[in-house]
């Protein structure tokens, strides 16, 4: 197994897309941080004269959501963009094999398959956990620079282990959401199939649970513990950990955020063993 | 390119790794795909030390075969031992089976040496062995010039030859070899003829698929035949190609009469003039018994003016083969 991660390593060391990935993910979230915290007195409509009382403090609200330790799970506000390149992600670096033909290679250097799995998978979850990381950490650096600009957030009531839970949600969501891509691409022997095909179902789920049918009980626990309905439940739930008011835009499903948790570990689990069973039959003509 | 296939030197594998007698055993292979039939009850053995040709024309399942005896693809049936191991429990590695199947593929974004680190990497060699054992394959295939280029500038031909290296890096007792002389120039392929003459005589083990008959008769010392999936002949190759043959016999005018008279009466075989020259007699499957033709003659005192055996070319035993095995069926 050292021998595949060792290789996984090599393979992907240099590969420019990921590097510039990592370079350019954290400056694009800390300017638009900035931005979204430099709109947020101008998002306010209010007739002029003195501004109320209640609109000032719904403005300072919002801007202590830019303090430390708060502004960690407010950079969160970006999970659909990690969301995103979680799945493109997941599909590019199985379906790239594909279509270098580059899986014939690697399986003729060590024909152990469940070696090679493991081993990008181990790749795409250390890939998540970086990004999520680099995503984290620009909550921080936007608190800082925001008081180099002299514009410092007011103070947050929120506590360090409830921005950390975004941290967490965002690292199995984004995991989750990778291996649906990679996944998607070992059925398909493509990236390019792989997109479409997990695009098509995360699509197709968020149509399905938005029907009318799953607003209802008792099937509106699926809502709860369908792959794209646990991540934006557990990412809407982590948002509003320790806040005042909750954001709205999300209409709670009937089950705790633990079981969405749960849910969205056991999907990891299964698409796992399910590309484990794909690769065991895969027949590699390619 | 300053290097040429073949130069250098490759040392034996450890004698730990050395091959059983059968290098390959294959036993009953079944490969279908949809309603195609790929490999149809294929058995196929690979002695130890041989060079050994799989021909076939296209679409006769040679890629096939060999990607069943590499674990690339599942059997539908039938099983494959490789180095005295089955297949099915222990996967091979580089360092067990050096292969080359179809096209050669690597990484683009990594250099030439990388993608071969990387391969031997996965084999499980430590990274600054494998850097040091893909410094000589690349200078065995001629390609030392180019080490630390990018593959994005590679041409077909220099992409053929890492694919190559990248078999032989390891210095595996086995090689599984799909037509390596793809897209080579006529001087790539006396160099892959030469480098293949030259791991022979280390005595690696060779499966080599071509559809280059020169190739195969020069390289392998056994063929097997193969068409529509299965084997239409096995056996070593001077038996393949050297067998049957016309004795062609040349006479003085006097003495044609007499000499057709004696080999008809004492050879058993056809006889029959040749249309060009009055004056010559080929004699059917006689090139193999030139000298017990040619005693008979001087038996009946009859003296021939020449006496030449036509051997057939493996293009046209290979045509008789398949044009039997299609006619059988």
């Amino acid at each position: 197994m050292r021998s595949a991660l060792a290789a996984e390593w090599l393979r992907l060391r240099r590969r420019r897309d990921l590097l510039l990935l990592l370079i350019a993910l954290p400056v694009l979230v800390v300017v638009g941080l900035v931005t979204s915290y430099q709109g947020i007195s101008s998002s306010f409509g209010f007739p002029p004269g003195p501004t109320p009382a209640e609109v000032l403090a719904a403005i300072a609200e919002r801007q202590a959501g830019y303090a430390f330790p708060a502004s960690i799970s407010t950079a969160f506000g970006f999970g659909p963009i990690l969301a995103l390149i979680g799945i493109l992600l997941g599909a590019f670096l199985l379906g790239a094999e594909f279509g270098w033909g580059t899986l014939r290679g690697a399986l003729l250097a060590d024909g152990r398959r469940g070696h090679f799995l493991v081993a990008r998978w181990i790749a795409l979850v250390g890939l998540m956990v970086l990004l999520v990381l680099e995503i984290a950490v620009c909550g921080p650096i936007t608190t800082a620079l925001l008081g180099v600009l002299g514009s410092p957030p007011p103070a947050t009531q929120i506590t360090l282990g409830q921005a950390l839970l975004s941290v967490a949600v965002w690292l199995a969501a984004a995991s989750a959401l990778a291996i649906l891509g990679a996944t998607a691409a070992l059925f398909a022997r493509s990236a390019a199939g792989g997109i479409l095909v997990a695009f098509l179902y995360a699509f197709a789920e968020l149509l399905i649970s938005g029907a009318q049918i799953f607003q209802q009980p008792p099937l509106d626990v699926v809502r709860g513990i369908s792959l794209t309905g646990s991540v934006v439940w557990l990412s809407t739930a982590s948002q509003n950990a320790g806040r005042p008011e909750p954001a709205g835009g999300v209409t709670p499903p009937p089950v705790p955020p633990e079981v969405s948790a749960v849910a969205l570990v056991a999907w990891i689990v299964g698409l796992s063993l399910l590309a484990a069973w794909r690769m065991a039959r895969l027949d590699v003509v390619e | 390119m300053s290097n040429r296939m073949g130069e250098g030197t490759v040392s034996r594998a450890p004698a730990s790794q050395l091959p059983a007698a059968a290098a390959i055993e294959a036993r009953g292979l079944v490969k279908r795909y949809g309603d195609v039939l790929a490999v149809d009850d294929l058995s196929l053995q690979v002695v130890a030390g041989h060079v050994h040709g799989l021909l076939g024309p296209n679409g006769a399942g040679k890629t096939t075969t060999l990607r069943l005896l590499t674990g690339l693809i599942r059997a539908d049936r039938g099983e494959v031992g490789i180095l005295g191991r089955p297949l099915a429990r222990e996967p091979i590695d580089a360092r067990r089976v050096g292969a080359l199947i179809e096209r050669p593929a690597f990484y683009p974004y990594h250099s030439a040496t990388d993608n071969l680190v990387i391969t031997g990497v996965a084999a499980g060699l430590s990274r600054d062995e494998a850097r040091r054992l893909a410094g000589e394959a690349l200078a065995r295939v001629g390609l030392a010039s180019v080490a630390r280029r990018r593959l994005g500038g590679f041409s077909t031909g220099m992409r053929q030859r890492l694919g190559i290296a990248a078999a032989i890096l390891a210095r595996p007792p086995l090689l599984i070899l799909d037509e390596p002389s793809n897209g080579l120039d006529p001087e790539g392929i006396v160099d892959v003829r030469r480098l293949l003459a030259a791991l022979a005589g280390e005595g690696i083990t060779i499966l080599l698929s071509s559809h280059l008959l020169g190739e195969v008769e020069q390289s392998c010392d056994r063929l097997t035949v193969m068409d529509r999936g299965t084997v239409v002949a096995d056996g070593p190759t001077v038996d393949l190609v050297g067998g049957g043959g016309t004795l062609e016999l040349g006479f003085a005018s006097a003495e044609l009469a007499r000499a057709a008279q004696a080999l008809l009466a004492g050879a058993g075989r056809e006889v029959r003039p040749e249309a060009a020259a009055p004056t010559t007699l080929l004699v059917a499957d006689g090139a193999d018994d030139g000298e017990a033709i040619l005693r008979l003659l001087a038996a009946a005192a009859v003296f021939p003016t020449r006496a030449v055996p036509l051997r057939p070319s493996l293009e046209s035993r290979f045509l008789d083969l398949i044009g039997a095995g299609r006619g059988a069926s």
